[in-house]
């Protein structure tokens, strides 16, 4: 049977990360409250199908309609009537059922997502626009959308109607993957009438259950006997638990387990950070069980921000050398060895094959000619947040741990919990078919995993842990601040002489935060300085976030090059050709010099209110793979199955594998099934780095073409004479036999590892798993925006983005995923900020109110231009884009910023008090 | 403890009362709130809106933003707040009397005044989403933006078995930093009165914000400007945001009576606005605001 762990819980000092919110007292989480006492009758109809039951009088419609109905189309996304998720129609009105009473739908009709069969035209239109990605959002945006087409087709027929009409309409909802170019799209076209009848396409494999609410996220599983889980939390930023007493709450009827989190030193080094969990029947209990754990603690001022880290006689957040080793990680590479001074780690400095010396030269030599920037920019804390929040189901029963998990890395993480908990893998189950949203923050082994997964072992029973969306903003995961002196030198010959960047991050009690990498990764030249300290505080850990360093790097780094251009008199894209000797880029500004709204830019900033500028940044982002990926292709009764031990966070890694598989057969990918989120199936990697796609497909197709073979060999074996390859199956003398047809005489497996790229690697060896590719992937960013000198206001108005992708391997999927990499990007420059508070490192920012994401309205025009070409050595396949289509976007938008009004941004958000002072000064 | 009066005269006492519930349900879905209610579900009579301009308490703000007999800046406020599906809930009666949204109040991690507490944790912390008239101990702003659209009316709010008070008196002056508004616990609002709406008035409603829609203001501001020939004979300007009630301001009022509806009176009358402005530092900013909104609300209403 299960063996306790020798090695204690915690692996880390902090536990490798993740844990959130809460006084002794537990946080509830709207929407999913558990009924209270008092129950009142409630009668109504839900689908069309009568309803009558009792409910409490603080539960929600969403809880109604998920827990007593069972339909889990509906989410719970915030819980307090930000995100639209929880949308539901009462008497064909759209409303936020989480914070609707449950009482209140009395005498109602309600309609939910699973109420439409077959599909409306909005859901077709959603299908074939690609209008979703990871799909959370999906089925409230749907049933938002629906509501107004059929209002818009009452009244108005089949007129188009306009984006300011469908904007106002939607604007209740929040799309974290940033779908919204296309859910505009899909909506005004289905308004239009065009998916009235007929056929329509459905680029993305799992499309279908997105649409219609039938996709099952980790938040929607129900086990038989699952507990509900919760984590106490440290209220306070810096402080030591001195007396933990569980016993209380261990006596409370109903409650199943209580598990201590926190290590035995008791060291809290953040608000948020796990002190202990319960298992309970259910919420209600849960939450009568948190506030019955007496927690003692000796509280200690915080270190809150990086002023606060560096002054002197700043509390060390970490004491002991050992503790300081055992800081978790705030990026996902490998980390420069360094030193410790105070809270300070660093610097840390990227200069392999570069020229440190040469740069500082560098520097002096423009006192006396050519040209230097030299400017300081700030950038915020940016937290991932996704729309589906960190959420696990464990379950220990006869010797077996099943857990599922949203997680970008179903492989990785068994792997994990087979080490953690001294486990053989034939004992560890991961599943994920469905993940709603990561963006880097589901890469570990974390607490709700972790406590789950102790909860099970000490009770016997499924148990669940779902943080809330108060949780989720504070312990789950954010990019560092930053602050970064970059200073740039251009020679009197106009070349490129140097480049100095000394950043300071913000990470929380994690390490590693680089910028300089990615400094690194652009422009010609070896004259560099790049150093990298943490400022050690009592925030968070921060975790790898969409492009890790890259979004203020490139706001910093191509501000000083936008401002030197300016200063020299020279066209943006004159100077870019002339600094950047990147092949994909170069032919990038080429193509973009032709876009209309580029060339018809204003040359000089504007005077009246409101004025027009236009951007552009660059990015880079490495080639990474996973050689040690394998596709399985199962081809028998039930038709041809691929699969892979990989997820689909909405980045369409199914579907990537459904296309590689049915280009090799020759059939379309609607025949190829896919499983991917099981971590019993063939190695795959996780979804981190921008590597998925690069790593599957090419194994995919290789795994397809083998199958072929088999498969050829078969008939050949069954008799059949002139057996030749055809499109879709094969030709022999008395006719064609399908693939499929085939199959079900001989039913074959394969498995596959994904072929080495030709030209082979930048280094001999994988890492940790990862090969980096030799060429460098590049992307050119321009950015079009209109600010209002009155009211400070910046909107992006139009994105055009050129990137390297080798080759689409789910077009329709590439361009999403381009699109949201854009929107993250416009949200980053303008909107985002995490607030905690400096007396006691609580979050101030603890809901979606306060932390602003970009809605629908706040979505440019975007223009995605792939090439295709330039990656011939990664087997023609094609290299990610996920990162590389976000990172450049907050450079171009700041240079937008300055084109417009002649005021550089120097700190994110560009925020419209900012701007006001901006352009007043 | 749950009860569903089905008159209100039956609601008063014992209960905090639910309409809508999308700010009540929050907070006690947050742990801020608890204790008994008193839901107004099946109270009848109170949903509807009069041709003299009586607003029952229980009529949704989508219902405020469609109906052409109310004049133009009550609509424009209630189609500008919030989001289409709050605002299908959302009643008028629970969107004066919500709560503020400052984010100490709404953490249960901190006690503030208005939580029974002795202080105010936004002081000490991070304000910049504060009131730039200081008018202390607390510096929350107050939340409603239909609030400050009847305070453009002197509207007239009418309580079960009680004397009727003006919106102003519904408010008070914000002084007490423990409350929201100055309506007891138990008292129940049934409707709201418009009586000085000028026929052919022009309104205008406009919020400072850093996204294009649903998103809380960083200031907000309502006006109405009724005319005598080309000159402006009356005026209300009202702010949002800026203070722990909503704020009439007298002052740029008096600036526009008698003047010429153009850009320059609105300039001039604009800047007065923050005479006495006492912002807490964090929300300083908003001085640059204050002026810029009142000015675009002034010409929004020139527009309609
Ligand atoms: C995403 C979002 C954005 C928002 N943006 C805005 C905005 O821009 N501007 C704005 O003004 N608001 C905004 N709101 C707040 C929203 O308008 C309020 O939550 C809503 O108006 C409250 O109405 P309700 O009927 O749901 O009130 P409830 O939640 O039912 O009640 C609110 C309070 O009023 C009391 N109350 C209600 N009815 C009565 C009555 N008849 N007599 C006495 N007391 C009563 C209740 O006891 C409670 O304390 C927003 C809300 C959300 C979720
Ligand atoms: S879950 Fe209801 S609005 Fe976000
Ligand atoms: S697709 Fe909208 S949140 Fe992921």
């Amino acid at each position: 049977m299960w063996s306790p762990t020798r090695r204690g819980f915690l692996g880390g000092l902090v536990g490798g990360a993740a844990a959130g919110i809460a006084s002794g007292e537990p946080l509830a989480l709207a929407g999913e409250a558990a009924a209270a006492e008092p129950k009142t009758p409630l009668k109504c109809t839900v689908n069309g199908a009568l309803r009558e039951t009792e409910v409490g009088a603080d539960s929600s419609a969403l809880d109604f309609v998920r827990r007593t109905c069972g339909l889990k189309g509906a989410k719970l996304g915030c819980g307090h009537g930000v995100c639209g998720a929880c949308t539901i129609q009462v008497n064909g009105t759209p409303m936020v059922s989480c914070l609707l009473p449950a009482a209140h739908l009395h005498g109602a009709e309600v309609t939910t997502v699973e109420h439409f069969d077959p599909l409306h035209p909005i859901q077709k239109a959603f299908l074939a626009e690609d209008a979703l990605q990871c799909g959370y959002c999906t089925p409230g945006f749907v049933v938002e959308a629906i509501a107004f087409h059929d209002a818009w087709r009452r009244d108005h027929g089949t007129s188009t109607p306009p984006r300011s009409a469908v904007d106002a309409a939607l604007a209740g909802h929040v799309c974290r993957c940033g779908a919204y170019a296309s859910i505009i799209a899909a909506v005004t076209a289905a308004c239009e009438g065009k998916f009235d009848a007929g056929d329509f396409t459905m680029p993305r494999a799992d499309g279908l259950e997105k649409v219609t609410g039938k996709a099952e996220y980790t938040v929607d599983v129900q086990l038989e006997g699952q507990l509900e889980g919760r984590i106490l939390r440290s209220p306070h930023g810096a402080a030591r638990v001195l007396e933990l007493d569980l016993e209380a709450a261990r006596a409370i009827d109903g409650v199943f387990a209580v598990v201590r989190l926190i290590i035995p030193a008791g060291t809290v080094r953040y608000a948020g950070q796990a002190i202990a969990a319960v298992a309970a029947k259910d919420r209600s209990v849960a939450d009568l069980a948190m506030a019955a754990i007496s927690v003692k603690y000796e509280v200690f001022k915080p270190v809150i921000g990086i002023a606060a880290a560096r002054a002197d006689g700043a509390r060390p957040v970490y004491e002991r050398k050992r503790e300081k080793k055992q800081a978790p990680p705030a990026g996902e590479g490998p980390m420069l060895p360094t030193h410790w001074k105070g809270n300070e780690r660093g610097p840390a400095s990227s200069h392999i094959l570069a020229k440190p010396h040469a740069a500082d030269r560098a520097v002096k030599r423009a006192e006396t000619e050519g040209w230097l920037a030299d400017r300081v920019f700030k950038t915020q804390c940016q937290v991932h947040t996704p729309l589906e929040p960190r959420a696990c189901v464990a379950s220990w029963r006869d010797g077996r741990l099943e857990v599922r998990v949203s997680t970008q890395a179903v492989a990785d993480m068994a792997v994990d919990i087979c080490e953690h908990w001294e486990l053989s893998r034939d004992q560890v189950t991961v599943l994920a078919p469905y993940v709603g949203g990561a963006f880097g923050s589901k890469v570990g082994l974390d607490m709700e995993t972790r406590a789950a997964i102790e909860l099970t072992r000490a009770c016997g029973l499924p148990v669940r842990v779902v943080v809330d969306r108060h949780e989720e903003l504070m312990i789950g995961g954010h990019r560092p601040a930053q602050e970064l002196e970059m200073q740039v030198v251009i020679s009197a010959e106009r070349e490129l002489d140097g480049i100095v960047s000394i950043a300071r991050s913000d990470s929380g009690v994690s390490v590693g935060a680089s910028t300089g990498f990615n400094v690194r990764l652009v422009y010609k030249g070896k004259e560099r300085r790049l150093e990298d300290t943490d400022c050690i505080t009592n925030g968070p850990p921060a975790k790898p976030f969409r492009g890790p360093g890259g979004p203020p790097a490139m706001f910093a780094l191509e501000g000083c090059m936008d401002d030197l251009a300016v200063r020299m008199g020279e066209d943006s894209i004159q100077a870019h050709l002339r600094w950047d000797q990147h092949v994909v880029r170069r032919k990038m500004y080429a193509v973009l010099a032709e876009v209309p709204w580029w060339k018809d830019r204003p040359k000089e900033p504007g005077t009246g209110r409101y004025r027009r500028g236009v951007g552009l940044a660059i990015a880079a982002w490495p080639y990474f793979l996973s050689p040690g990926t394998h596709v399985r292709v199962d081809a028998g009764l039930d038709g041809i199955t691929a699969s892979a031990a990989i997820q689909d966070l909405g980045t369409g890694s199914r579907s990537v594998i459904a296309n590689a598989v049915a280009d090799v057969l020759g059939v379309p990918p609607e025949k190829i099934k896919v499983r991917v989120g099981d971590s019993r199936d063939a190695h795959g990697p996780m979804s981190a780095g921008s590597r998925t796609t690069a790593s599957v497909y090419p194994a995919a197709r290789r795994a397809a073409a083998e199958l072929v073979k088999e498969l050829v060999e078969s008939a050949e074996g069954l008799g059949l004479v002139g057996v030749v390859r055809a499109p879709g199956g094969i030709k022999h003398r008395d006719g064609f036999m399908s693939w499929e047809d085939l199959a079900k005489l001989a039913p074959t497996t394969v498995i596959k590892r994904r072929p080495r790229d030709p030209g082979g690697y930048f280094l001999p060896l994988a890492v940790g798993g990862i090969a980096v590719g030799k060429n460098l992937a590049g992307a050119v960013t321009a950015m079009e925006v209109e600010v209002d000198t009155r009211l400070g206001q910046v909107r992006a108005t139009r994105a055009w983005l050129g990137i390297g992708s080798g080759k689409l391997a789910a077009p329709a999927l590439a361009r999403s995923q381009a699109e949201g990499g854009v929107l993250q990007g416009v949200s980053y420059a303008l909107y985002e900020e995490r607030f905690l508070d400096p007396g006691t490192g609580r979050l101030l920012t603890h809901d979606l109110e306060h932390y602003r994401i970009a809605g629908i309205g706040d979505c440019p025009e975007i223009e995605v231009h792939f090439d295709t070409s330039g990656f011939t050595e990664a087997n023609g396949g094609p290299v990610g884009l996920a990162e590389l289509c976000t990172v450049g976007v907050a450079g171009a938008v700041g240079n937008a910023v300055f084109r417009a009004t002649g005021w550089r941004p120097q700190e994110l958000p560009i925020r419209p008090e900012r701007v006001l002072a901006g352009v007043r000064a | 403890m749950i009860r569903f009066p089905l008159t209100a005269a039956e609601a008063k006492g014992e209960g905090e009362l639910r309409a809508g519930g999308t700010d009540l349900q929050d907070l006690r879905h947050r742990g801020i709130r608890s204790g008994p209610i008193t839901d107004l579900r099946d109270v009848q009579g109170l949903d509807a809106i009069t041709d003299d301009l009586r607003i029952g308490s229980l009529v949704k703000i989508a219902d405020l933003g469609r109906d052409l007999r109310l004049p133009p800046l009550i609509r424009k406020a209630a189609n500008g707040l919030a989001t289409p599906q709050i605002r299908a809930v959302a009643t008028l009666g629970g969107n004066l009397l919500q709560r503020t949204r400052c984010w100490y109040f709404r953490s249960r991690e901190f006690d503030c005044f208005k939580k029974g507490g002795t202080s105010c944790p936004a002081r000490e912390g991070i304000a910049n989403r504060h009131a730039l008239f200081d008018r202390g101990p607390c510096i929350s702003v107050h939340a409603s933006t239909l609030g400050l659209a009847f305070l453009a009316y002197d509207a007239v709010a009418h309580f079960e078995g009680g004397p009727d008070r003006s919106i102003a008196e519904v408010y008070g002056d914000g002084s007490d930093p423990t409350r929201d508004h100055a309506v007891q616990a138990g008292e129940v609002l049934v409707g709201v009165s418009i009586r000085d709406a000028i026929p052919g008035e022009k309104g205008g409603y406009l919020r400072a914000i850093a996204r294009a829609e649903a998103e809380w203001p960083i200031v907000e501001a309502g006006v109405r400007l009724w005319f005598e020939g080309e000159r402006i004979a009356g005026a209300r300007v009202v702010a949002g945001a800026v203070a722990g009630v909503p704020l009439r301001l007298p002052a740029v009022e008096q600036r526009l009576l008698g003047e010429l509806a153009n850009e320059a009176t609105f300039a001039r009358a604009a800047a007065v606005s923050i005479e006495g402005a006492n912002p807490v530092p964090d929300s300083a900013f908003k001085v640059d605001f204050l002026p810029a909104v009142i000015l675009s609300a002034l010409e929004r209403a020139m527009e309609a």
